[in-house]
């Protein structure tokens, strides 16, 4: 347990070092965004634009706007949006489930296939299957993520339309029940989560398969083996839960990029979601938005890590938790 | 080598409310626009027919329309972003509106006005019987209650309004449909701009919420219920993140919309838009659409393309303060070295129009003032000549010219920055750099990121940070009130970023915002057009013409906009079904030659029986395969006409004709011809320094080939090592 | 005897590596794009920032891969984007591997307060999302340029090969001789640079090879988000420019693929053969991973 407490203390402490380099590199990178209304229409005076700063308490110094933005913080307060004048946390929150969505099933999904598969290599190792195995994989997940997305919409949402171009619901439609809901948004998730899915198995198959190899060279597997442990069994039981670990080290390291390949995959497929909405608060000079989105996106990465540190504690019998 | 080709041609009746396609691709004429000179300083228009109801009409349809996002802000009185303003739009409505055809002021709810013999009040008279989608009908409560309001709040995006309307008692009752209006100071464009700024809200639910204490607009969000209007649709629902929907108001003022509802749904990627639009899903393509896209969509079976001009100024602006720019000398040697024509031709392929010398857009008939002076024209040997003239000559061999006098010495170099996000603009920075290459000064391409580029050329004139030049993108309006706000000695630096002063055009400047008589103002706004041609603070490079695309399969009545694309008010209001296509014939009399020469003639009859009603319109065109490039060969009109083809301009190539006729509920059977080859009549002389194929890539194969060998070489000898 | 050694490893290296068949493919592959990349304007058959034809032609026996919106040869484009694409990814790479190095080196062999604090920043550096970070420094830059993308790309990139360093530095630190050369009285530079640096580098090479390949897919993604530099044609921005104007639908209202299957593919190739390539080194460093 107290394993776990420091390093999530210590964690949270760096995090916070983060976020306020975020602020200060937000503040510092965009432009004011009233003067974009400035930039519109010339004749509104200064003392509008002024005005409107000052509510949103861009006019105090810039240390100021750093404590107020802490204080803030530390209360669950993220401001108000300048582009959606909304909460930011309403903003977020009507998208995190989105996202939450795509990298949850495609975490999933890609782990148990990848688990299935690496460990089937690893049985296979020095074989044809082996080989061309891992080097598809290799191939498949060096595609670039927007790349792979692009072509998989082409060719399966326009040359043969069988999914759908655009958006995470049909227009239009207000679903009966949940479960026509839960249907329309499958429908709909299908070539993004091919997308992701495609790159990660590849990926994890690799870790999965290089992690078991290693775990059968040592000597308790040399030992299994010549106790005359059933093959398979020794494969499922013994070499892969043992080559979980790494595996499971490796997804946790991995959400933040998981992060990136939502946001490039919300872009091509034109679906709501968290990512895009840190891109295009970024574009909009949306300094609120951006720490907020940006500080909800990270704590629900940290978590999703932290829960992963768990398993892997729970996993290795050498740390006690 | 014997080649094949297939020549297309598609004859297409248009409907009789819709010009013809082609026409509009091939001879891409300005929007005319010709106001009244009526006394009020703009002109005033009846809605045309197109826009008077038609209770005979068939109702029924929907339209889907995308938007690039979730409208951030749900009520005008802080909407900014455009998402917004498409929500907006279409359950409410304006007091006067402008005409999509002739750019002049429509009265809408207010049906008409008088302006005092001051021009400091106007009595205003409302349209009877207007309701909003609750059922209460609007009154003048809810217009004065709309400005009033406005007056309280001083809203960013209302300037329009509290800047104009005098502040003691800016609107007055005088009965329930009439109302005064009272301005601080004469006003040219108050029809227009004032009037038509606010979308009239109903007071009955705005005024209970702004009265609570807790109120602040610019963070309040309309609850479901209270996305009442006057418009067109009322409000059915919205699902965050994924789409809106509005379906007819059967009360609406002006009759009931023809389409049942329109539908917005939320497509961020314009490529996924674009696509959708092509299998149907949407009507309209609201992203942009880059030229390279027209050509195959033409062809595109129910897709119709309308290119409208853009009221954006793309234009290379520069810091007149700083030396070279000081020297109008050197601003005019610059210009002479800019080729616009090429830009268009190149960057937009020909979908746009070379800036004008004096900055007024020339789509703009009225204020355009077609007899300015072309005080420059692309010629590097003038240009070259004016820096001679000046003294200016390459001194030091670098192939750069230096100055004289105060700045002997200095080398003639500046930045020109394009922002990143635009790839024409960026190129097109390009191109300048390349063209004043030539004329030995350097200037440097600087790529910026806008918000970075904004702050630059925002900057005061003597700033160091302040860039040297740029190239921006600036919007005109009908109103050519931009003329004074941009370029007014007192909006240095912003948004007068030149730094241009002129005594003459200041004076000019202020003087037509004082005349109602509108040949008067515009003697004056042409005047201004003719000092900017002479001090050139600014070069426009182009205009563009923006495609916007839309689907004519389904729904029919599509009004083309002078300055916008398909997707606006009027069409949410004009756009029908169509219904019941009955069939119509078509005979053509004569076959095209099965091969021929280039500059040969050929004729063909063709014969439509065309439905009774509105006259059809019609036109031929030709395009090769496997060329982008159409080739119409005329327009024809309704009835039966002798078609001839003049093959001068044909490409060596296999063709193939389709005749094929449509008009307001008919269609007719397709029918096709082939001629076999077109062949040139002489032979044009090959280049002799075509590069084939080996001298283009015998270096790369040769390469590939070692490198490979070298490799398989190493293998087999590792392989062959280690066994 | 430094330098004995050295060779004497190479060679060890070279033996275990030429039987991997694998690796052979990616080495190949890489040096194949080294070669296009630094013979691109021997092998390109036209200047790709000069216009050379009409817009938009279709691949033929003059333009293999065509032409793009402003009639450039996408072939040449191409070639000398190999050479854009990999300098981005070797430089970011270098960069990279050097903060990662000194950073992880500190951290393992400083140990203590420092080693905590470092390694607590890596951590969170690691697990946050990079894209809006790399957004975000390149915007604070204000201009887009090829340098200011490799600094951003390796400002965050480093964390990976910290940690890697670290825990070899650590491993190395209790070795015998290690302990040896602090017993006789070695400074600490001395005993970085002639022992811990040594030890270490088979690893930051196999680092440096998968950082490369990272960079190449960062730039990729950036120049697709509209933030590459315009003045240098990588395959990512070819790729931007087919996307922003109009390769969806150049080909008669079609895809041209000509235009955006070759840029894709390339960056898979190159990354693939660099994963590859780092796949056997990793198998050399660490033999257990070697099929048996």
């Amino acid at each position: 347990m107290a394993y776990i407490m420091k390093r999530t203390a210590s964690r949270l402490i760096t995090f916070a070092v983060v976020i306020s380099l975020l602020f200060f590199l937000a503040r510092s990178a965009g432009a004011d965004p009233f003067e974009r209304y400035l930039s519109e229409d010339p004749r509104i005076p200064l003392e509008q634009i002024e005005r409107l700063r000052a509510r949103f308490g861009l006019d105090k110094p810039l240390h100021l706007q750093y404590f107020d933005f802490l204080w803030n913080t530390l209360n669950g307060e993220f401001g108000y949006s300048l582009y959606y004048k909304r909460p930011v946390f309403d903003v977020v929150m009507e998208r995190l489930p989105y996202t939450l969505f795509l990298m949850g099933i495609s975490v999933v999904l890609s782990t148990i296939v990848s688990f299935v598969i690496g460990v089937y290599f690893a049985y296979k190792r020095g074989t044809k299957i082996d080989t061309w195995g891992t080097n598809i994989c290799m191939f498949v997940r060096s595609t670039p993520h927007f790349w792979l997305g692009m072509i998989l919409l082409i060719v399966f949402a326009y040359y043969i339309p069988i999914f759908p171009l655009f958006g995470a619901l049909t227009p239009g439609v207000q679903h009966e029940n949940w479960f026509e809901f839960l249907k329309d948004l499958l429908f709909h998730y299908t070539l993004p989560l091919t997308t992701l899915l495609v790159r990660q198995i590849g990926m994890y198959v690799l870790y999965m398969r290089n992690s078991t190899v290693e775990v059968l060279g040592e000597d308790y597997m040399v030992t299994a083996k010549a106790k005359g442990v059933p093959k398979m069994s020794i494969m499922f039981k013994h070499a892969a839960r043992n080559a979980m670990l790494p595996m499971v080290t490796v997804t946790a390291m991995r959400f933040g990029f998981m992060v990136n390949g939502a946001i490039l995959t919300e872009t091509v497929f034109s679906l709501p979601g968290t990512g895009r909405l840190i891109y295009q608060s970024i574009m909009n000079d949306d300094f609120f938005l951006l720490q907020g989105a940006f500080f909800i996106i990270s704590i629900t990465v940290l978590v999703a890590n932290l829960v992963a540190d768990l398993l892997c504690a729970w996993l290795d019998p050498r740390i006690k938790i | 080598m014997k080649k094949k080709v297939f020549l297309l041609i598609g004859l297409i009746l248009v409907l009789s409310s819709t010009l013809p396609i082609f026409a509009q691709v091939i001879s891409p004429g300005p929007a005319s626009w010709e106001p009244d000179l009526t006394s009020s300083g703009v002109a005033i228009s009846e809605p045309f027919e197109g826009y008077l109801y038609d209770p005979d009409v068939i109702h029924g349809g929907s339209l889907t329309v995308a938007t690039p996002s979730d409208p951030p802000e749900l009520h005008q009185w802080n909407a900014g972003a455009t998402a917004s303003y498409d929500f907006l739009d279409i359950f409410n409505d304006y007091l006067t509106r402008t005409d999509p055809v002739t750019g002049a002021v429509v009265p809408w709810i207010a049906e008409s006005w008088e302006v005092s013999a001051d021009k400091l009040s106007y009595v205003v008279h409302l349209a009877e019987g207007v309701k909003f989608h609750d059922g209460v009908e609007l009154t003048a409560e809810d217009v004065k209650w709309n400005f009033d309001f406005i007056m309280a709040n001083n809203f960013t995006r209302m300037s329009d309004v509290w800047q104009i309307l005098s502040r003691e008692k800016p609107t007055e009752i005088i009965d329930d449909y009439t109302l005064r209006f009272h301005v601080a100071e004469p006003y040219v464009p108050f029809a227009r701009e004032t009037l038509g700024s606010p979308y009239i809200y109903p007071k009955h639910i705005w005024e209970p919420i702004s009265e609570d204490p807790t109120f602040d607009w610019l963070t309040f969000v309309p609850s479901e219920d209270q996305h009442i209007g006057c418009g067109p649709y009322k409000f059915v629902a919205y699902v965050p993140n994924a789409w809106y929907k509005f379906e007819a108001f059967d009360d609406y003022w002006h009759g009931k919309p023809y389409l049942d509802e329109i539908v917005r749904p939320i497509i961020t990627s314009g490529d996924a838009e674009l696509l959708a639009v092509k299998k149907g899903d949407v009507d309209i393509f609201t992203g942009f659409l880059p030229s390279e896209a027209i050509p195959g969509l033409l062809r595109e079976e129910g897709i119709g393309l309308y290119l409208y001009n853009n009221p954006y100024m793309y234009h290379w602006g520069m810091n007149t303060a700083k030396w070279p720019f000081s020297v109008k000398e050197f601003r005019f040697a610059l210009a002479n070295a800019i080729d616009k024509q090429d830009i268009v031709d190149t960057l937009l392929l020909g979908y746009g129009l070379p800036g004008t010398h004096g900055v007024e857009a020339p789509f703009y008939n009225f204020w355009f003032n077609p007899n300015v002076p072309e005080t420059y024209s692309f010629d590097l040997e003038k240009a070259a000549e004016i820096l001679d003239d000046l003294g200016w000559v390459d001194t030091d061999g670098d192939g750069i010219r230096e100055g004289t006098g105060d700045h002997a010495g200095e080398p003639l170099a500046f930045d020109i920055g394009p922002p990143i996000y635009d790839p024409v603009r960026c190129r097109a920075a390009e191109l300048l750099s390349e063209w004043f290459a030539q004329i030995g000064v350097d200037a440097t391409v600087q790529y910026m990121e806008w918000a970075t580029l904004w702050g630059k050329i925002t900057q005061p004139l003597d700033s160091p940070t302040k860039i040297d030049s740029w190239l921006l993108g600036s919007s005109q309006s009908p109103e050519p009130t931009w003329m004074h706000t941009r370029l007014h000695s007192d909006n240095i630096p912003n948004p007068n970023y030149y730094g241009l002063r002129n005594a003459e055009y200041d004076e000019l400047a202020l003087l037509q915002g004082t005349q109602f008589d509108s040949s008067e103002r515009q003697a004056t706004i042409w005047r201004m057009q003719e000092i900017l041609a002479e001090e050139v603070p600014l070069v426009v490079l182009y205009f563009r013409q923006s495609p916007s695309v839309y689907r004519n399969d389904e729904l029919t009545g599509w009004v083309e906009h002078f300055g916008a694309g398909m997707d606006h008010f009027w069409n949410y209001i004009n756009l029908r079904p169509i219904v019941e296509l009955s069939t119509m014939s078509v005979s053509v009399v004569g076959t095209p030659p099965p091969e021929c020469e280039i500059g040969d003639d050929f004729t063909l009859g063709i014969t439509y029986t065309g439905p009774e009603g509105p006259v059809t319109t019609a036109s031929v065109s030709a395009m090769l395969t496997g060329d982008p490039t159409p080739y119409t060969l005329e327009h024809v009109g309704s009835g039966t006409y002798e078609c001839d083809f003049d093959t001068t301009d044909w490409h060596e190539g296999d063709y193939t004709i389709r005749v094929e006729a449509k008009a307001m509920g008919f269609i007719s059977e397709l029918t096709t011809f082939a001629i076999d080859s077109v062949e040139p009549f002489v032979e044009e002389p090959v280049e002799p320094e075509e590069p084939g194929f080996w001298e283009s890539y015998g270096a790369t194969v040769t390469g590939v080939v070692v490198v490979l060998a070298v490799i398989a070489v190493a293998a087999v000898y590792m392989y062959g090592k280690k066994s | 005897m430094q330098y004995n050694q050295f060779i004497k490893g190479a060679r060890t290296f070279a033996s275990i590596y030429r039987r991997n068949k694998s690796g052979l493919l990616g080495l190949a592959l890489l040096l194949f794009f080294v070669f296009t990349a630094i013979f691109a304007p021997f092998l390109a058959p036209y200047d790709p920032y000069k216009r050379v034809d009409r817009p938009i032609l279709p691949p033929s026996s003059k333009y293999i891969l065509g032409t793009n919106d402003i009639g450039q040869d996408i072939f040449s484009e191409m070639i000398y984007g190999t050479r854009v694409s990999l300098s981005i990814g070797f430089m970011a790479a270098f960069f990279t591997v050097t903060i990662g190095t000194l950073i992880g080196v500190v951290a393992g062999f400083m140990g203590g307060t420092i080693d905590e604090i470092l390694m607590r920043f890596t951590d969170v550096i690691m697990i946050l999302p990079s894209i809006p970070l790399l957004i975000l420094l390149m915007a604070l830059f204000g201009k887009q340029s090829f340098m200011i993308m490799i600094l951003a790309i390796s400002i965050l990139g480093w964390t990976g090969t910290a940690r890697l360093v670290r825990s070899s530095t650590l491993s190395i630190k209790e070795r015998i001789y290690v302990e040896a050369a602090k017993a006789i009285g070695a400074g600490d530079r001395h005993i970085i640079t002639k022992h811990i640096l040594p030890n270490v580098s088979p690893l930051i090479i196999a680092t440096m090879i998968y950082q490369v390949a990272g960079a190449m897919m960062s730039e990729a993604s950036l120049a697709f988000l509209g933030l590459g530099d315009p003045s240098h044609k990588s395959w990512g921005m070819i790729l931007h420019y087919a996307q922003t104007s109009g390769g969806w639908y150049a080909n008669m209202g079609y895809p041209a693929w000509w235009w955006i299957i070759p840029p894709g593919l390339c960056v898979a190739l190159t990354v693939t053969s660099l994963v590859l390539i780092g796949q056997t080194m990793e198998e050399i460093i660490n033999p257990r991973l070697r099929r048996r």
